[in-house]
């Protein structure tokens, strides 16, 4: 690795870190040190290609690997993750005006991980569906179906949500 | 506004305070340098695989050698045995590999359009929802066979309803929990194995949603070695828990032993108080770097009773 690698490396993390990181905090749904580990653990695949993969779009290269240990750890994790996206308690009363971004982000993370993953590409990142397709390694069809069930399962527990809080 | 806008707003909301550590670039290039440290150490290991591999191989059936006339290329077709894709759809992971195996194919997982390398634990149980090639096609034998597993379905995550203070579950009382603890108000059942097992999680009061600081799991019967083999085989301690053994380590990743004290790893104690029941506690490591953790892991421990 020469020099001048070194330094694109360094350019790359301060241009694309942070993006990485919230991608994956959105997608594993796990605390933020673990999504930190998780985003140093997959840059530093990219790093040790880094000299082939710098010029040949290294950001799609790390998104991937990002992606697939998110999903991977979410699913590895599963147990952990039931204490993460436990729904609220249903034997404590919650506060019935609970805010509406932290229900949507709880509902979020009761996705399974590929769903959550679909979700996040395509409306927080702003992705097409051809471009979340090629990032998830699957097809377009695939990309449209999960989004339109992940977005109906948000809608319908959200809809409980309401009834019970009433 | 639509679900999705308002999807997209909670999710930018809720990353928003999210950047990367100034240190970030030195901590990959830390990373990079003790997996090549790592690698080096198992290299010798790697040198003594492939000799013993070398010898079979040579000694199996030979290949035809890809000959220039047509009579050569026709015996060639013969010679490759081709096999038809068997459908493992719906399978397990661990089933669909072994009828593939037993097809003389390959089986690789795949998600995200990565190969995942560490195909164990959960996803052996997973159910596979596609392969590629399909079923029914002709294809050489020894050819990878793509297999996307899917999620296993997940436990009811309130399986045990209201606990009262959370101390008496799945058949195990609680004696003893660190002051300042209370019950997480959440459970679950079907954790691990196909025997009765439950978790549940005790926390700090006003730590933040999703946290936990002890977790409990309990498995009973057949789940009750897997909880015990959840821990790795070497490098725990052993420590005495009411006259019967525990394993007590920190564990980095769920499977990797660190060294006791590291605030990388969450330390996690496991015994059988009785036999055909298993207990696993395991402290958040955050929570773990304010108390004295080996210390209250063993009185958690030495506190729990069986009930049934």
């Amino acid at each position: 690795m020469t020099e001048d690698d070194e330094a694109a490396f360094d350019e790359f993390l301060a241009a694309r870190g942070t993006s990485l990181l919230r991608t994956a905090i959105l997608v594993c749904g796990a605390t933020r040190h673990d999504s930190e580990d998780l985003v140093q653990h997959a840059l530093e695949k990219v790093y040790r290609h880094w000299p082939r993969i710098r010029h040949d779009n290294p950001e799609a290269y790390a998104k991937k690997i990002v992606l697939n240990a998110a999903i991977s750890l979410a699913r590895r994790r599963k147990i952990i993750r039931e204490i993460s996206f436990a729904r609220p308690p249903e034997t404590a009363a919650d506060p019935p005006d609970l805010d509406l971004r932290d229900t949507l982000i709880r509902e979020l993370r009761r996705l399974p991980p590929k769903m959550r993953a679909v979700l996040v590409l395509r409306y927080w990142e702003d992705q097409s569906e051809t471009a979340t397709a090629a990032l998830l390694g699957c097809s377009v069809g695939s990309v449209k179906s999960q989004a339109a069930r992940g977005l109906a399962r948000i809608r319908a527990n959200m809809t409980v949500a309401e009834e019970v809080a009433r | 506004m639509k679900i999705e806008d308002q999807l997209a707003d909670a999710m930018a909301e809720h990353v928003a305070g999210a950047e990367i550590p100034p240190d970030l670039g030195r901590a990959v290039r830390r990373r990079h340098r003790t997996r090549v440290l790592r690698l080096r150490m198992a290299g010798a290991a790697l040198v003594t695989a492939a000799v013993a591999v070398a010898v079979p191989v040579a000694l199996g059936p030979a290949l035809p050698a890809g000959g220039g006339d047509a009579a050569g290329r026709q015996s060639s077709a013969v010679v490759t045995d081709d096999v038809i894709v068997p459908n493992v759809v719906g399978m397990t992971v661990a089933e669909a590999t072994r009828i593939l195996r037993e097809s003389a194919l390959r089986a690789v997982m795949y998600e995200g359009g990565m190969e995942l390398v560490e195909p164990e634990g959960d996803l052996a149980r997973s159910v596979v929802t596609m392969q590629e090639p399909a079923a029914g096609q002709q294809i050489a034998a020894g050819t990878v066979v793509r297999l996307d597993p899917g999620l296993t379905p997940s436990p009811d995550p309130q399986a045990l309803g209201d606990l009262g203070d959370g101390r008496e579950f799945g058949g195990i009382r609680l004696g003893y929990l660190p002051d300042g603890l209370v019950w997480g108000k959440w459970s679950a059942d079907k954790v691990i194995g196909p025997g009765k097992s439950y978790t549940t999680s005790f926390d700090e009061p006003g730590t933040m949603q999703g946290g936990y600081d002890v977790q409990v799991f309990v498995a009973h019967g057949e789940s009750a070695p897997q909880l015990l083999a959840t821990m790795p085989g070497k490098g725990a301690t052993v420590v005495d828990v009411g006259g019967r053994k525990a394993k007590l380590a920190y564990l980095y990743r769920d499977d990797e032993i660190v060294p006791i004290g590291s605030d990388s790893g969450t330390p996690t104690i496991v015994w059988e108080p009785r036999d055909g029941l298993a207990v696993q506690i395991r402290m958040e490591r955050h929570y773990a770097q304010k108390v004295d953790a080996v210390a209250e892991l063993k009185k958690i421990a030495e506190g729990i009773r069986a009930t049934r």
